[in-house]
């Protein structure tokens, strides 16, 4: 088999038991990989009425065929589970080199079942797979943890995939944090590892460096020239030079970036202090690439002469907003050591910046008490306050205990008109995107499936007037309009559910068909356009089904009333709010929903998930 | 790393430098004795360059200089291009460039010499070239040329050094050559609208992501 290593991974922590199976059981072509192909084994295997946070749960850590393979961009890995912040679907990505390793070590994926009674990691070598004692790591940041196992395991180029104390303290989104700085970040996966007393994962394969492909030298041909394609995608050169926070000051000028917890729209003399540019000049050492990347996206940034802020991984655009103008700080020097901080407990940074923003609301509206709060003042822009807030979270301290179980608990537990303003979709923290400026966005943010996402899409590209042939996106989208939006969000959430299987960068920006010569290059498959991109659709309505087993509705998507009712008086948004009605009832026809949301039989059985009914009907 | 598929061989790469002097001097982007060019495998810090004072498109594979980053040569018989210095500049500061061109482009040097900045008028000279800063100007072969360009690079793939030449960099050297060539097509095109009229710009919406991005 190409592509793909034709092997899993089970472990059943509760029993120590480790075996492995071929992956060849799935129908890999129907799936692909990556979060497809997790999806379709948690719907088998998952009962959705279980307690994320209970040995039932299942964790999923899995590449896709691409990964590991001579294709650029395809450094990823993602983990699935149930959230423990939504209680549905969760994925999270992270790049670096830790899923080309996972399948240089021998494996495509490792399901994870059970409890450990005591600490464990899991450390997989040249094919050797071993749970081992993890007691003294116990309570060590990522960055230890990482810089730990490859001294204990005396190998220097281990790959360390691995919980800090958030994930250990249960922290509702806590991330699981690799190669010292890349991040799954999102709807607490970390949680889900912590309660499951496994602090990290080690791989390593010393035998070879890329997965071979079906038609190698056809493969290198293509790719040798297919690189003009992807960096002459303008984001390409922009990524490069100054990361993603490179789209820091024209997404402000959309009005796009949140400012003061989506309360502001427009801060110029403070956004230009934590732009892209502004990061060149300062406290840049260098760009970083994952894997085989020929963009480099990542920053390398300098430590400072006091040494609060370290040499290190830097801060992307979203952590620069969400722990910058989010909470209305300009520093970019507590960006940089508030990104650290979260790294090191491994925390969500789009999450942790949302509390904490949402926190200084409550308190500017004095609706949390300083005795509450144990000495903090949470006052817009205190940089202090920010740090330490986010060391009370990691730590589950104090006011931190409340924060760490995210918006959407927080909010119940502070008072009642806090509920009005805590924003999130279906449990899961709003991205750095404000919907209003972009209202394609809003409805990818409701009906996403691990709740507000902005990496299942992307849309915004589209609505600033990208055009993709090859998904039928063929003509010029208005940002501000909502009875043409159903189209262009159904295809790029599919398309991006594609490259999520693949796995595949969303920043290599590459038409689907060449994609798909890549995939077919690589696998030996003879995969076509329209079979291909049906993969996208399926396993979108696959999570779907999952969902709405778990119990989510119609109502659940939605997005806060903030978004609803609610128009910024200034900035390039200015007086816009999201219709998200019409966009909905829309969006459910055009995927062949019924009203309700719900998939419609004959839609399921046009996808080959047939097997999904008698699940829904139940 | 592997770098299968990413990188040619050295071979090649060297072969390709060859190449790409060959048919800049062919089309008159550069005399025999002006322009220069290097290029690296991805992650090196080294680099293969063009030797200095030879007759450009007579180069062979074998007269190429490898030098490092500090401008230290490593291997080669012949002194490496004066340029070094922003070579260098431009590695140091670009993980993602593994190749640059200079060249001395008739059309896009007169444009520059008039102080006319190219504008956005065809989809290659807006998504390629975006940006093209002119840069004042500074004594060729010195290190204050090199500082100057490494300053300015990010976020550029194209930049113009008044009263001297043209930079063009790339991921490869395919990526740095089609930017000469585009740079030279919009400065044509360009310079024959000038002749009636200021050139007509595509509209600002059908390009909005990249008039926004680059800020042209
Ligand atoms: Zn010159």
């Amino acid at each position: 088999m190409f592509g793909h290593i034709n092997k899993l991974i089970r472990v059943n922590l509760t029993k120590s038991r480790i075996f492995t199976e071929n992956l060849d059981r799935y129908d890999l072509k129907e799936y692909i990989g990556g979060s497809g192909l997790a999806a379709k084994i948690i719907f088998d295997e998952l009962d959705p009425s279980v307690d994320p946070l209970s040995p039932e749960n299942i964790l999923l850590f899995m590449t896709g065929p691409l990964t590991g393979t001579a294709s650029p961009s395809c450094g990823r890995y993602c983990v699935c589970t149930k959230s423990p912040l939504t209680g549905l679907w969760a994925e999270s990505h992270a790049a670096g080199f830790w899923g080309p390793e996972l399948k240089f070590s021998g494996y495509d994926g490792i399901i994870i079942k059970g409890r450990s009674d005591t600490p464990v990691y899991l450390s997989i070598i040249d094919g050797k797979i071993e749970l081992r004692n993890a007691s003294k790591l116990w309570g060590t940041d990522t960055y230890q943890t990482e810089e730990y196992l490859k001294n204990e395991l005396e190998d220097q180029s281990l790959k360390v995939a691995s919980i800090g104390q958030a994930g250990e303290n249960g922290v509702l989104f806590a991330s699981i944090i690799n190669d010292s700085g890349r991040a799954a970040g999102r709807c607490g996966v970390g949680t889900v590892m912590g309660s499951k007393n496994l602090k990290a994962i080690a791989v390593r394969g010393t035998k070879i460096n890329v997965i071979p492909a079906a038609k190698n030298e056809m493969l290198k041909e293509f790719l040798r020239r297919i690189y003009v394609t992807i960096r002459s995608h303008p984001t390409a050169q922009i990524y490069s030079s100054y990361g993603t926070d490179g789209i820091m000051t024209m997404m402000h000028e959309y009005g796009d970036v949140p400012i003061k917890y989506f309360n502001k729209g427009s801060w110029t003399e403070g956004i230009e202090k934590i732009s892209g540019e502004a990061m060149a000049k300062s406290i840049l050492k260098k760009q970083w690439a994952c894997y085989r990347c020929i963009i480099a996206c990542g920053r390398h940034i300098t430590g400072n002469e006091s040494g609060t802020r370290k040499e290190g991984s830097g801060p992307e655009y979203e952590t620069c907003a969400s722990l910058g103008a989010l909470c209305l700080n300009d520093d970019l020097n507590i960006i940089a050591i508030g990104n650290e901080l979260c790294n090191r407990y491994g925390m969500d940074t789009i999450s942790s910046g949302s509390v904490i923003a949402f926190a200084m609301e409550c308190y500017e509206k004095r609706l949390i008490s300083k005795e509450n709060m144990e000495g903090l003042t949470l006052k817009w822009g205190d940089g202090d306050a920010i740090i330490n807030t986010l060391h009370q979270i990691g730590k589950t301290k104090g006011f931190g205990k409340i924060l760490a179980k995210g918006v959407k608990r927080a909010a119940k537990e502070i008072d009642k008109e806090a509920e009005e303003f805590a924003l999130h979709v279906k449990g899961l923290e709003i991205p750095m995107h404000d919907p209003r400026a972009f209202k394609g966005l809003g409805l990818q943010y409701a009906t996403s499936h691990r709740g507000a996402c902005h990496l299942r899409g992307l849309v915004y590209h589209i609505e600033q007037g990208e055009r993709v042939p090859d998904l039928g996106i063929h003509k010029r989208y208005e940002r501000f309009t909502t009875d043409d939006k159903a189209f262009p969000v159904i295809a790029v959430q599919n398309w991006h559910d594609i490259m999520d299987s693949l796995i595949m960068c969303k920043f290599a920006f590459l038409p689907p068909a060449s994609v798909l010569s890549m995939l077919n290059m690589v696998t030996g498959w003879d995969m076509k356009l329209d079979e291909f991109l049906k993969v996208g659709e399926r396993t979108y309505n696959l999570k779907r089904v999952f969902n709405i087993t778990c119990g989510a509705t119609k109502s659940d998507d939605t997005l806060p009333k903030r978004f609803l009712e609610e128009p910024l008086n200034d900035g390039g948004s200015k007086g816009q709010i999201v219709e998200l009605e019409l966009m909905l009832k829309n969006y459910y026809e055009e995927r062949g929903w019924t009203e309700r949301g719900i998939p419609k039989e004959e839609k399921l059985e046009e996808l080959d998930l047939s097997f999904t009914i008698p699940r829904l009907n139940r | 790393m592997n770098n299968m598929g990413i990188n040619l061989d050295e071979k090649n790469l060297k072969k390709q430098i060859i190449d790409c002097m060959k048919s800049l001097h062919s089309r008159g982007l550069m005399t025999g004795v002006g322009g220069n060019a290097s290029a690296r495998q991805m992650g090196e810090e080294k680099a293969w360059i063009t030797p200095s004072g030879l007759y450009k498109p007579d180069l062979n594979p074998s007269d190429l200089v490898n030098i490092d980053l500090e401008g230290k040569v490593i291997e080669g018989m012949f002194k490496p291009s004066i340029e070094w210095y922003f070579h260098t500049a431009i590695y140091k500061k670009r993980t993602d460039v593994n190749a640059i061109l200079h060249t001395h482009s008739p059309f896009t040097m007169g444009l520059a010499l008039a102080n006319v900045k190219l504008r956005p008028i065809t989809f290659e000279a807006a998504t390629i070239l975006a940006d093209v800063p002119i840069l004042p100007f500074k004594y060729p072969g010195t290190e204050e040329l090199g500082n100057q360009v490494g300053d300015t690079i990010l976020g550029k793939r194209a930049m113009i050094l008044q009263n001297h030449g043209v930079i063009t960099v790339g991921f490869d050297l395919i990526e740095a050559l089609s930017t000469v060539e585009i740079l030279e097509e919009a400065a044509i095109m360009t310079f024959v609208a000038n002749i009636f009229g200021p050139p007509e710009e595509i509209p600002s919406d059908q390009i909005e992501l990249i008039k926004k991005l680059y800020k042209i």
